[in-house]
């Protein structure tokens, strides 16, 4: 019985060939390009998370002595550490009265006594000032000259290495990039994400023929957008722009169902 | 081949050349699935139109087993077994399909009956558009994994051994089905032997 009946081929025959199915070369040829290009993305992004990865890794890991995890602006800071001792060393001489003023509190009878006297009659002039400016009330005309004298050097002397590492920290340019996550889509209404990097602050603008949306990016840098396209038509496939100032990219997605 | 020379090299090319050989790969087989598509796409449909029944379905299906076969071009490396694979997607797919279609015709069924069965239904109307309706309602009584044992061995003419691989079952049940199943049409459709 498990031979091959002729009478039920026939009749097996008549009803398969009563289907007369429509080839449609350009949706299958459609629909693996979409596929294609989302396997080719995700291939992609792949790649470059791992190679981000990696770099990330080789450049925040310091290959001194004591190896440790710092972050990337202590690998310059070869040259910048001792900058910023630099300029403490250099600091003392004008910063000799500032630093005397805290101390002036604490050893206001001993400063006659001190062996610093020798360093210079100058010094030690300007150590008896800040003792006057304590009790201002006693001296106001000898205190007044010289107080202000100081103070006006000091602060700009003084501040430039307080601004130093912060003017190091902002200037991190980011690097513009686009993605797409799905380039098809057969839920309802069909969508796609795309993401990314751009500058902070900047404006994402992604726009198609049936749909789009704006997104500022944040401080990371990082953005990621969901777009919907409800009016999209099924199996045609259309261009989605993503655009952020002098950036531009474009990807394509089709509806593959209606849902 | 690109890929171990990449890796010979040692290089930091390998991955940039590695991802050249995937979409070399991809496009590749897209341009062959589209050739398998052209030329094997009529029978294929009309396979899962004996397995489903309704021609919509059937041709949702086999535009489906194209997709799922460039999908895993990857397990197919030999030329000669593609169509076989091919088929047993259908086989698959339709098996699902039938699966859906139980669930939603015992959901839709109460509504249905409350009209007095006056409505026709899709696979109805496919079915008078069928030379033989007879033939594509007496295939639908049939039990799922009948239906397709039948359908190979019937009108494929696929050894028991190739229905064997193709449903996922031993010989044996593959016998055990083919037989049941064509004594029940034979019973429906007034004996043909």
């Amino acid at each position: 019985m498990n031979e091959p009946d002729p009478r039920l081929e026939q009749l097996l025959d008549e009803a398969a060939n009563s289907f007369h199915p429509t080839l449609d070369v350009a949706r299958m040829e459609r629909t693996l390009t979409g596929r294609h290009r989302r396997r080719g993305l995700m291939v992609l992004g792949s790649a470059a998370a791992c190679l981000a990865l990696i770099a990330g890794g080789a450049f925040a890991f310091r290959a001194d002595g004591n190896a440790r995890v710092s972050p990337m602006q202590s690998e310059p800071g070869h040259t910048t550490e001792p900058k910023s001792t630099e300029p403490r060393n250099t600091e003392p001489r004008n910063t000799e009265p500032k630093t005397t003023e805290p101390d002036s509190t604490e050893p206001d009878d001993t400063e006659p006594g001190t062996t610093e006297g020798p360093s210079g009659p100058t010094t030690t002039e300007r150590r008896t000032e800040p003792p006057s400016t304590n009790p201002p009330k006693t001296d106001p005309p000898r205190t007044e000259p010289p107080n202000t004298e100081p103070h006006a050097t000091e602060p700009p002397k003084t501040d430039p290495p307080n601004t130093e590492p912060p003017a190091t920290e902002p200037p991190a340019p980011v690097e513009w990039s686009a993605f797409q996550v799905h380039g098809t889509g057969d839920a309802t209404p069909p969508y796609d994400v795309f993401y990314g990097t751009a500058q902070p602050g900047s404006i994402i603008i992604i726009s198609s023929p049936y749909g789009g949306r704006d997104k500022l990016v944040g401080e990371s840098g990082n953005w990621e957008v969901k777009v919907y396209f409800p009016d999209a038509p099924v199996g045609e496939p259309f261009q989605v722009w993503v655009t952020s100032g002098d950036h531009h990219d474009d990807f394509w997605f089709t509806r593959v169902s209606p849902g | 081949m690109i890929v171990h020379t990449a890796e010979a090299h040692g290089g930091d090319t390998a991955p940039t050349l590695r991802l050249v050989a995937d979409n070399t790969r991809l496009g590749s087989a897209r341009s062959e699935v589209v050739v398998l598509y052209q030329a094997h796409f009529r029978q294929v449909a009309r396979l899962a139109y004996l397995l489903c029944g309704d021609t919509q379905q059937a041709d949702d299906l086999a535009h489906d087993a194209f997709v799922r076969l460039y999908e895993h071009w990857d397990r197919v490396d030999d030329p000669a077994k593609r169509l076989a694979y091919l088929r047993s997607i259908v086989v698959n797919l339709a098996h699902s399909a039938h699966r859906r279609s139980v669930t939603a015709r015992r959901h839709a069924a109460a509504p249905m009956l409350a009209e007095g069965g006056a409505t026709t239904s899709a696979e109805d109307v496919a079915m008078s558009r069928s030379a033989r309706p007879d033939v594509i309602a007496a295939l639908g009584t049939l039990p799922d994994r009948q239906r397709t044992a039948v359908v190979l061995r019937h009108w494929l003419h696929m050894t028991e051994g190739e229905i064997a691989q193709a449903m996922g079952c031993s010989i044996g049940s593959v016998r055990t089905h083919v037989t049941r199943g064509h004594q029940t049409l034979a019973l429906r459709l007034g004996g043909f032997r």
